[in-house]
């Protein structure tokens, strides 16, 4: 599964680790995240993720 | 009609985006030679191992497909109430709305411009950056003048790099300001755990590169530290003087209104440089919101339609990097403060709700940001802010 890249602040989704700190699990592609996830180290959403290199 | 955009941070490029191609042309100005980037990325670049190209907002190609006219390195060194703006090379240009974002600046302190050591870097702004970047190459130790994130950021990677690093900061504790006691604490201690030296309490006097090519920090109460170069970051200052030579309601920042327009009509102000009543933080997320609403309203403002209000929440403070994190939103707990410990038993995580009677009115974290979405959510919903002092909610200008 692909990780994702937050644009505005750097941090990046890995759907190995998931998000446990907001209930998501591991194993969770970026896709499936919940429309109202948010980066948890800045607060923008899914739609400001680009695909990592 | 022509709208100009003045500065090409997250604000203002996303105000461009919703302009352009609804019949209008919309010029964005940027003062800087590159790209529109996320400045949250510098540290980033500056400290990171491999060079970044997605730090920049979009491909050039992107802007002329938009029908967004950007010129790069087109500093605005006036504007008029009449939408008329003079550039640094001396040319004007003629407007039917404007939109000023040029956000803030690094804090210079006296220190500083008393000096002429060649050494000290602020980490500003993309070539700032850079110039970090050429530095981490060869040398071995820095000083961090200013513990704020940027500065907390800046250490922990520059030690990521296996340079020596000492942050000092002339408050008692690290982050006070958003932070208790026992939380700064703990965030100092993280970081020592990290090999990230601290001077607190300690105010730079001066800074000065030594005949052996270092560079002497020189400070009140303690010895002077040696290092190779200096990273300042001490906050943001803003420069209204654009807005102010307009006769342009202005305070700290430039004053909005509920709409965030200026006390010139036609005239709006987003991102860090706009300020609602009372100066509050404004980060990435929150410029980019004011972005998309500024836009709108342009819109409105230019076809005669009903503005959008901004509404305006309580920005929090939040960092996270690797398994550092802090997090901060509302009210901060002072001793007698009735404070609930997520974690009571946990030495390297302190995570508290801080109450009014009943209401949640502050959240913080620090080692562990679980569940910060769901306390955030809690605590937006409560709007204990809307009633107090320091978090209350700001309205615009003309209601104050």
């Amino acid at each position: 599964m692909k990780k994702y890249v937050c644009d505005v602040c750097g941090y990046v989704y890995d759907p190995a680790i998931g998000d446990p700190d907001n209930d998501i699990e591991a194993g969770t592609s970026f896709d499936a995240l919940p429309d109202d996830w948010v980066c948890p180290e800045c607060g923008v959403g899914k739609e400001d993720f680009s695909v990592e290199d | 009609m022509r709208v100009g955009i003045i500065g090409a941070g997250p604000a203002g490029v996303a105000a461009a985006q919703v302009i352009a191609g609804k019949g209008v042309e919309v010029t964005l100005f940027s003062a800087e030679k590159v790209l529109p980037y996320y400045r949250p990325r510098l540290p980033e670049l500056a400290f990171g191992n491999k060079q970044l190209d997605n730090i920049f907002m979009h491909k050039l190609e992107w802007y002329a497909e938009k029908g967004i006219d950007l010129r790069l390195d087109s500093k605005v060194k006036t504007i008029k109430r009449d939408f008329e703006i003079s550039l640094k090379n001396g040319s004007n240009e003629k407007f039917d709305a404007l939109v000023i974002a040029i956000g803030g600046g690094p804090v210079i302190p006296d220190f500083c411009k008393r000096s002429s050591s060649k050494n000290i870097f602020p980490l500003w702004t993309y070539s700032d950056a850079l110039h970090i970047r050429e530095q981490i190459k060869s040398n071995k130790k820095i000083a961090v003048i200013g513990g704020g994130v940027i500065g907390i950021e800046a250490a922990l990677r520059a030690e990521d790099n296996d340079l020596r690093v000492v942050i000092i900061e002339k408050t008692k504790h690290l982050m006070s300001r958003n932070f208790a006691k026992h939380a700064s604490e703990l965030i100092e201690k993280q970081l020592r755990e990290r090999n990230v030296d601290l001077l607190l309490d300690n105010s730079v006097t001066a800074v000065e590169d030594t005949p052996d090519n270092k560079t002497l920090v020189v400070m009140e109460h303690e010895n002077g530290v040696t290092c190779n170069f200096v990273v300042l970051s001490l906050g943001a200052g803003f420069d209204t003087s654009l807005a102010y030579e307009a006769g342009i309601k202005t305070d700290r920042k430039i004053l909005v209104d509920k709409n965030m327009q200026t006390s010139s009509p036609g005239i709006f102000a987003a991102g860090d440089i706009a300020q609602f009543s009372r100066p509050t933080a404004c980060s990435a997320k929150e410029s980019l919101q004011q972005g998309k609403t500024v836009g709108l309203n342009v819109l409105a403002y230019l076809n005669n339609e009903k503005m959008k209000i901004y509404e305006v929440q309580p920005v929090p403070v939040r960092f996270k990097y690797k398994d550092f994190e802090i997090y901060s939103i509302g009210k901060v707990p002072k001793i007698d403060d009735d404070e609930k410990r997520l974690d009571a038993d946990d030495l390297k995580v302190y995570r508290a709700c801080i109450y009014e009677g009943s209401v949640l009115a502050g959240v913080q974290m620090v080692g562990s940001n679980k569940d910060i979405r769901k306390y955030q959510e809690q605590f937006l919903l409560a709007k204990a802010w809307e009633n107090i002092k320091g978090v209350r909610h700001e309205k615009g200008f003309e209601e104050s």
